[in-house]
């Protein structure tokens, strides 16, 4: 178990350094560094650029030094917690991204709560009752889900909420509540706005869960171990519960990383339609004004998270079954 | 030890025209077409015959632990419990408590592959204490004692060790050795094994069989063995019934089968066993392959394949298994009694057991 713990944690690390140098790519892409890019607006507004603080830009970032001493510049920078600047906000990258992170990691992870609450029994049921009407229902149900875009169910629930009750349920609080202190009412404000857009923003991960747990189920209820195990006259609840249950559930588990990946990109659209303050929509304006400084800082902390869940998952897997545990 | 002979013994299992059909992608298959199996307590018998002849159906249906797309058409498997109360499986709800208090408690099973048998995240103590707590649990909480004990009598090195240890921990015939004890751990009446050491080395092969064996004739146990190694036959059985597509087309005392086997079918298995003391390079083999079981052929189901065929009325017509020599049967028109048979009757009803 030590040594299985050991390895992951060193295999994470080679692949952090292999994210970093992907970010710090995509900060690069575009043809002019960020500080020429700087003074073309300045001049175009018809501001005085002022030259010292330009010379002290290209030097905090190391900007005309060979692209791998920018690199080490830039990795240093983020470890004592300095992002960059982002240009369109005219605020420190870290800032912007500790505004908006914590309600993105809210979100995803409201989302990825309904994904197994819904998408694990759902998929039970369907393999336990293969081919039965909730069997075919659930799964004809579960593919709609999987086929209409996010924007368009957002669009449609958002509709259906105003109709029914009035009020437009866009953004994270209630008009009443923005600006209020915290309280009971404001959380439970939050809860009501949230689980909308996690609901749309989980339909396909759910789906997708559902078809793995009943794949999965399926395929485990036909292996001899059950068969064995039927015939020392265990019941077939029992049966069910701790044979291929216990076995179906690994895929699930791995199926952890990937979700929350699809889950953080899902996001984007979502709430740039309800107007949540999440990070997506500031990923997506800051890669179109070319804004690199704060796409690469997010890229990165996205995919750093990802590798975490990723980390996770693969250590409870290790907790489960006893042949990861056991290196077989 | 041949003391098959005396029918009046006591049978504890009694198959009467069994019928078992798979239903697969809008297809039949016929896999069990009649057929009739006794196992008397204490014997060792052997069911024998080609992959697809129906042995393996044929030993789930005693347990009723058919896969879903098979059922049992017709017949009966006919338990006698200890008490003369005597139960026709066929009738149970496979998912019933009755059922279930008979799998495992009274008929146990021993599967093929002990790797994919056993459940890969469980420890050995948790799968076979499973059955423990469902048949007998112990009045006193000595159920790991119980399994150190069964896994030491099947000769398992440490089981003190072993017990704890995952199925992927152990070797291959170590994992059999451990099936065999599970299986015997609920004081069962008669051991089923199915292909019990087709997935093992060959020099384990023997000590397995061995304790079955073993194990069975301390235990007093009825065993049905189901292989297509006539040599594992040849040392485990007392009375062997050969299979051919679904149906049984001689049976006998073991010493008989071997020594003038009467059905071609049976001859031909037994010619093709390899002998080291022949100059033939070749080894002998039965001309063509099983038939689809969806496409049974007319008439005697082996005609196609026989070597010794009459005529029209192996085309035609379906033999019935007849006395050729005291307690042995077999199926096939070189034996017939009957000048004419009437066509296509399909029918077991002259199989009788001897008196």
């Amino acid at each position: 178990m030590q040594g299985y713990i050991i390895r992951r944690l060193l295999y994470f690390i080679p692949t952090l350094i292999l994210i970093s140098i992907d970010s710090f790519a995509v900060i690069q892409a575009p043809p002019r560094d960020f500080v020429t890019t700087l003074v073309v607006q300045m001049e175009a507004r018809g501001d005085q650029v002022d030259e010292d603080l330009i010379n002290a830009l290209r030097a905090r970032y190391g900007l005309g030094k060979p692209l791998w001493q920018q690199y080490l510049i830039w990795i240093g920078n983020i470890l004592i917690g300095d992002l960059g600047v982002s240009m369109a906000y005219n605020q420190p990258v870290s800032r912007i991204i500790m505004d908006r992170l914590p309600w993105s990691l809210l979100f995803s992870f409201s989302a990825f709560l309904i994904v197994y609450a819904i998408g694990f029994p759902i998929g039970f049921l369907s393999a336990v009752r293969q081919y039965s009407i909730a069997d075919y229902f659930l799964t004809f149900v579960g593919f709609i889900g999987l086929a209409i875009p996010n924007f368009m169910l957002a669009l449609i629930l958002l509709w259906g909420h105003f109709e029914a009750t009035g009020q437009a349920l866009v953004g994270i609080f209630s008009v009443e509540y923005a600006v209020a202190p915290w309280s009971f009412g404001k959380f439970l404000d939050l809860l009501y706005h949230l689980w909308i857009p996690a609901l749309i923003v989980g339909t396909a991960g759910t789906t997708g869960l559902i078809r793995i747990v009943r794949a999965n189920l399926l395929d485990e209820r036909k292996k001899p171990y059950v068969t064995a195990a039927r015939a020392k006259g265990v019941s077939e609840t029992r049966l069910i519960l701790n044979y291929p249950v216990r076995l179906a559930i690994n895929p699930v588990i791995s199926n952890i990383g990937y979700v929350l990946l699809a889950l953080i990109s899902g996001e984007v659209i979502t709430s740039i339609v309800i107007g949540l303050p999440t990070i997506g929509p500031v990923l997506l304006r800051a890669l179109q004004t070319e804004d690199m400084y704060l796409a690469g800082s997010i890229v990165l902390i996205l995919s750093v998270l990802t590798l975490v869940g990723t980390l996770v998952s693969n250590l409870l897997l290790a907790v489960i079954d006893p042949r990861i545990r056991h290196g077989v | 030890m041949n003391t098959v002979n005396n029918s009046n013994r006591d049978w504890l299992i009694d198959i009467k025209d069994l019928h078992v059909k798979f239903s697969q992608d809008d297809e039949t298959i016929n896999a069990v077409n009649g057929v009739d199996i006794r196992v008397h307590k204490g014997e060792a018998v052997g069911i024998v015959g080609e992959s697809g002849c129906g042995k393996t159906v044929t030993s789930y249906s005693m347990l009723n632990i058919l896969p879903s797309n098979g059922e049992i058409v017709s017949g009966e498997v006919r338990y006698r419990e200890d008490n003369g109360n005597v139960i026709d499986i066929t009738r149970l709800n496979p998912r019933s408590r009755e059922m279930r208090r008979l799998r495992g408690g009274e008929i146990a099973m021993i599967f093929q592959e002990p790797m994919a048998s056993f459940s890969p995240v469980h420890t050995i103590r948790d799968q076979i204490a499973e059955g423990i707590l469902l048949h007998q649990p112990p009045k006193d909480k000595r159920v790991r004692e119980i399994i150190i004990e069964y896994l030491g009598m099947v000769g398992i090195s440490n089981p003190e060790r072993a017990i704890d240890a995952y199925p992927f921990q152990l070797s291959g015939g170590m994992r059999q050795r451990a099936m065999i004890a599970m299986a015997l751990a609920c004081n069962p009446k008669v051991l089923v094994a199915d292909e019990p050491t087709t997935a093992l080395d060959v020099t384990i092969q023997a000590q397995v069989l061995m304790l079955i064996k073993k194990m069975q004739q301390e235990l007093g146990l009825a065993l049905v063995l189901i292989t297509h190694d006539l040599g594992v036959i040849a040392h485990m059985a007392d009375f062997v019934y050969v299979m051919y597509l679904g149906r049984v087309v001689e049976r006998g005392p073991v010493v008989k089968i071997f020594n003038s086997p009467k059905h071609p079918y049976t001859r031909d298995l037994i010619r093709s066993i390899p002998k080291l003391n022949t100059p033939e390079k070749r080894l002998a083999t039965i001309q063509g392959n099983v038939p689809d079981a969806s496409r049974l052929p007319s008439g005697c189901a082996f005609h196609p394949r026989c070597r010794e065929i009459i005529g029209e009325t192996c085309r035609r017509d379906q033999p019935v298994l007849e006395e050729v020599e005291a307690d042995h049967f077999a199926g096939c028109f070189l034996y017939s009694t009957h000048e004419e048979t009437e066509p296509n009757t399909g029918g077991t009803d002259s199989v009788e057991y001897p008196s």
